[in-house]
């Protein structure tokens, strides 16, 4: 006597299996897996101390250009936080998100003096990859094969002068790659908690962490450099805040073969005349 | 040097994610400062490891600095120059320093026509003192050239030769320059030679330099020259699974030629067609065709330098005469069968089969693969059994092979 | 789950592809994909350097041009060196060019050029002052490995001053002592601010002192 099948006694309805389906890919929603790698430019090292008063005095305007593939309301967003490193080291920053075409030139109020410096920041997206059969493929394995989208991005940043006279200018490249999936989510968490040390953990709050502080830190340090240029190539004028605290590297043995032993450094103090790192 | 191809499409996702990223304070938590041992070794297994390949690429750049003065000598006759000094990376020890030393020495030595005569000069990186009417000066021997010729410690040369290296990023940078040794010091000759990571050593043979565009252009045909025709000769073996009967089928060997062909020319697609044939004393003998198309998975191009992964499909046909053929019928051998044999009455099967597998090709001179195969007219043999059973597709058989390509 | 089986097994290929990716993850750590620089570039630029790596690109008029992630592994993990010291040699080709163009505006076919670098860790001054050397002879011009010396006295006068003040009063001094004359010049390169990881420059060019960057 040939044995029931026991597919058909144990096979779910057609209806509950998607709906099953659904309610797992729902659940792992924030089973995404989203990896950040700097490029060119965001992997350089900063010098500035960040928690220093590197801008003591400076008066700076940040201005976020839109595009299309960054709209006003995002850029506004990163002129915010821009604007937060900047006031945290000492500067007064004012930021504009320019909309339309028009408004791409600077405006300014009669009897305003300008700013010291005018950052500007621009985003492009350089590649974008997104494989369909990829999606097919989770869909078939409830998300065991992992979506794999991908994303190469370049933050544009020019610093000039009060006058409009260009400073400093850069290009900082980055690559997000976001993989979706219960497998990859599963397989990483497990790799996070068992494997990997702190440093090394990826999961989304540490990319956020590392792209804003490479993001951040490059900007500050290109803003560095545009201030000291502009010192440099109007010979040195007067500022606000006494530079005496800043570390000079000015040949302490002048055009000698050797080279100058540096100044003994001073840490520059905060304004509650504590010291700081 | 990596290199992962893709394709352009634009899309908003993007700027969403983008923006995402910004989304928490900029934590400035420090580097985990601890680690284990291990970890410890690893750093310095992988710091040899580029140290091995930085003093290559920087032996690349004193042959091509030495190339240079062959084609182009600096000076119009054999002329003594010391070697003054050879500047090694910031964070590189007197170790490498003395190994481009000797390096530098021994190719110098054996190119007579670059007009550069090595003279010794132990006292060019001493320091030396000179005292006189405007006071007494400490230098270093190279830069008083009229207290180190008092000296005598010149070695009646009057020409020095600076060697810079430094790793700038991913580059490695030579910086050479060749002083005359009078008052001014004026620099006679200078040149700047880099590289990069992603270019291999070139490791010429000091006796005959070439240029780097000459070697570069030898390794350009050699990618070109590459044939698109090989010819691969395969051993191989094919297992059965076992069957409802609990009786295991034999395993099957088989040698096979034929020709297979390059697709493209970076050798990402390739197909190939062979012939084989097995004998198996007292079992038969078994004929085969077989056909196959690969398509490589370990990059975009073939590699001249590391092993390909090839992954394939393929169809072929196996004609199996003997007693071996009552593997694959649909009922066990009966008395009559076996009989029928005696008489010489051999049972024959042909039956197709569809392949998936994988092979690991080095220098597409030899090759290790493992593959599964359907038989797709082998439903009801009850000496095959499955494999792998994906309801419509059934992999019965098994097979590994060794491929050796002329 | 047979079916699943299939799928993972058709996932594979692209599984490989990632094992070649330099991005961190499953088969990279963070610290091994900051020891990577790469840039995105175009495949027939990048099939242009390195036929071997990539396919032939299309032809014009064939399907979408496809762009190339090119990376290149650097010699040092970027905590190697210092910060400063790291971000300065590793754009030291590109910063002395530009010092070396803005000064070969300066001086005459005849000037003998002194070049000597002022920054706090004396290698990195050394490398700094020969790259500099090394691409004014390649550009021509005629250069002295020999740096002018000041008088001890000066010397330390000098070293209690601004930079501002530093620079243009060796330069005088150094013309006035004789340890600098017509025809020759000096170019300096320095920092002028311990956080920065750029370069400065100056020419000092019959006893005046002209800031170049």
């Amino acid at each position: 006597m040939a044995e029931p099948s026991r597919r058909s006694m144990s096979r779910p309805p057609p209806r509950a299996l998607l709906a099953a389906a659904a309610v797992v890919v729902v659940a792992l929603l924030p089973g995404c897996v989203t990896v950040y790698e700097p490029l060119l430019g965001l992997q350089r090292p900063v010098v500035v101390n960040l928690n220093a008063p590197n801008f003591e005095g400076q008066r700076i305007l940040v201005r976020c250009l839109p595009s299309d593939h960054l709209p006003a309301q995002d850029m506004e967003y990163l002129c915010r936080r821009v604007r937060n490193i900047l006031q945290k080291q000492g500067a007064e920053v004012e930021i504009t998100v320019p909309r339309g075409a028009r408004s791409r030139a600077v405006e300014r109020e009669e009897g305003v003096a300008p700013p010291d410096l005018m950052i500007e920041l621009s985003g492009r997206l350089l590649h974008e990859d997104n494989v369909p059969i990829l999606w097919a493929l989770s869909y078939a394995t409830l998300t065991l094969v992992p979506t794999i989208t991908e994303f190469t991005f370049a933050q544009d940043v020019s610093i000039r002068d009060g006058e409009g006279s260009l400073l400093v200018s850069d290009s900082l490249q980055g690559r997000i790659i976001q993989y979706f999936g219960a497998g990859v989510w599963a397989t990483n968490t497990v790799l996070d908690l068992a494997v990997r040390k702190e440093s090394e953990k990826i999961n989304d709050e540490a990319s956020r962490q590392e792209f804003s502080r490479d993001l951040l830190g490059q900007i500050s340090q290109l803003a560095f450099h545009a201030r000291t240029r502009a010192r440099v190539l109007r010979g040195f004028p007067p500022e606000a805040k006494a530079d005496a605290k800043i570390e000079s590297t000015g040949p302490a043995v002048p055009i000698v073969p050797a080279v100058p032993a540096p100044a003994a450094p001073a840490a520059p103090k905060a304004a509650d005349g504590k010291l700081r790192d | 040097m990596a290199v992962a191809q893709m394709t352009r499409a634009p899309s908003s996702a993007a700027a969403a994610a983008l923006a995402a990223l910004l989304a928490s304070a900029p934590a400035l938590a420090g580097a985990d400062a601890s680690a284990t041992d291990a970890e410890r070794l690893q750093v310095e297994t992988l710091r040899a490891e580029i140290a091995s390949q930085l003093q290559l690429q920087a032996y690349d750049l004193v042959d091509e600095l030495i190339y240079g003065w062959t084609q182009r000598p600096p000076f119009g006759e054999p002329t003594p120059v010391l070697l003054a000094d050879v500047s090694v990376p910031v964070g590189f020890g007197s170790g490498l320093q003395a190994l481009l030393e000797n390096h530098f020495a021994s190719v110098i030595l054996k190119n007579a026509r670059s007009s550069i005569v090595l003279a010794h000069c132990p006292m060019c990186t001493e320091l030396v003192v000179h005292s006189g009417a405007r006071g007494t000066v400490v230098a270093r021997g190279i830069d008083a050239p009229e207290t180190l010729a008092a000296a005598g410690g010149l070695s009646g040369s009057r020409h020095a030769l600076f060697l810079d290296f430094e790793v700038e990023g991913s580059a490695l940078v030579l910086r050479a320059r060749i002083t005359s040794l009078e008052r001014a010091l004026p620099i006679l000759f200078a040149r700047t030679i880099s590289t990069s990571t992603s270019s291999p050593a070139l490791l010429r043979s000091p006796d005959r330099l070439k240029s780097a565009d000459e070697a570069r252009q030898e390794y350009l045909d050699a990618l070109q020259g590459r044939s698109p025709l090989s010819f691969p000769i395969r051993l191989g073996v094919r297992t059965y699974a076992e069957g409802s009967n609990q009786v295991l089928a034999p395993p099957f060997p088989w040698l096979s030629g034929g020709v297979e062909a390059a697709l493209t020319q970076a050798r990402a697609w390739t197909a190939s067609f062979l012939i084989g044939a097995n004998w198996m004393p007292g079992l038969g003998y078994g004929l085969m065709g077989q056909a196959r198309l690969n398509r490589l998975i370990t990059g975009e191009v073939a590699s001249l330098t590391r092993p390909d992964l090839y992954a394939f499909v393929g169809l072929g046909v196996l004609s199996i005469n003997g007693n071996a053929a009552l593997t694959f019928a649909s009922d066990i051998p009966t008395l009559a069968d076996l009989q029928a044999a005696a008489l010489g009455v051999d049972p024959q099967t042909t039956f197709g089969t569809v392949q998936l597998g994988l092979e690991l090709r080095a220098k597409n001179r030899v090759g290790v693969g493992a593959y599964v195969e359907w038989l797709p007219t082998i439903t009801d043999a009850p000496m095959i059994g499955d494999y792998l059973n994906l309801g419509l597709i059934r992999f019965q058989s098994f097979g590994a092979e060794v491929t050796f390509c002329f | 789950m047979d079916p699943v089986t299939f799928t993972l097994l058709f996932f594979l290929p692209f599984l490989a592809g990632r094992v070649t990716d330099p991005s961190p993850g499953f088969f990279h750590t963070k610290e091994e994909a900051r020891a990577v620089e790469c840039v995105r570039m175009s495949q027939a630029e990048v099939y242009e350097r390195e036929p071997a790596r990539v396919p032939e690109p299309p032809p014009r008029g064939g399907r979408v041009p496809a762009d190339v992630l090119v990376c290149k592994r650097r010699y040092l993990s970027p905590d190697e060196r210092p910060a400063r010291d790291e971000a300065v040699l590793s754009s030291l080709r590109g910063e002395v060019s530009a010092i070396v163009q803005a000064a070969s505006t300066s001086g005459g076919p005849s000037t003998v050029w002194h070049v000597d670098a002022f920054y706090p860790e004396a290698i990195v001054a050394q490398k700094i002052a020969v790259a500099t050397r090394t691409e004014l002879v390649e550009r021509g011009k005629k250069v002295s490995d020999r740096v002018p010396v000041l008088a001890a006295a000066d010397l330390s006068v000098l070293g209690r001053l601004a930079p501002q003040e530093q620079y243009p009063l060796a330069c005088a001094r150094a013309f006035a002592e004789g340890a600098l004359s017509p025809p020759e010049a000096f170019l300096g390169v320095m920092i002028v601010d311990a956080r920065e990881a750029q370069l400065h420059a100056g020419v000092c060019l019959e006893g005046k002192w002209r800031w170049l960057r």
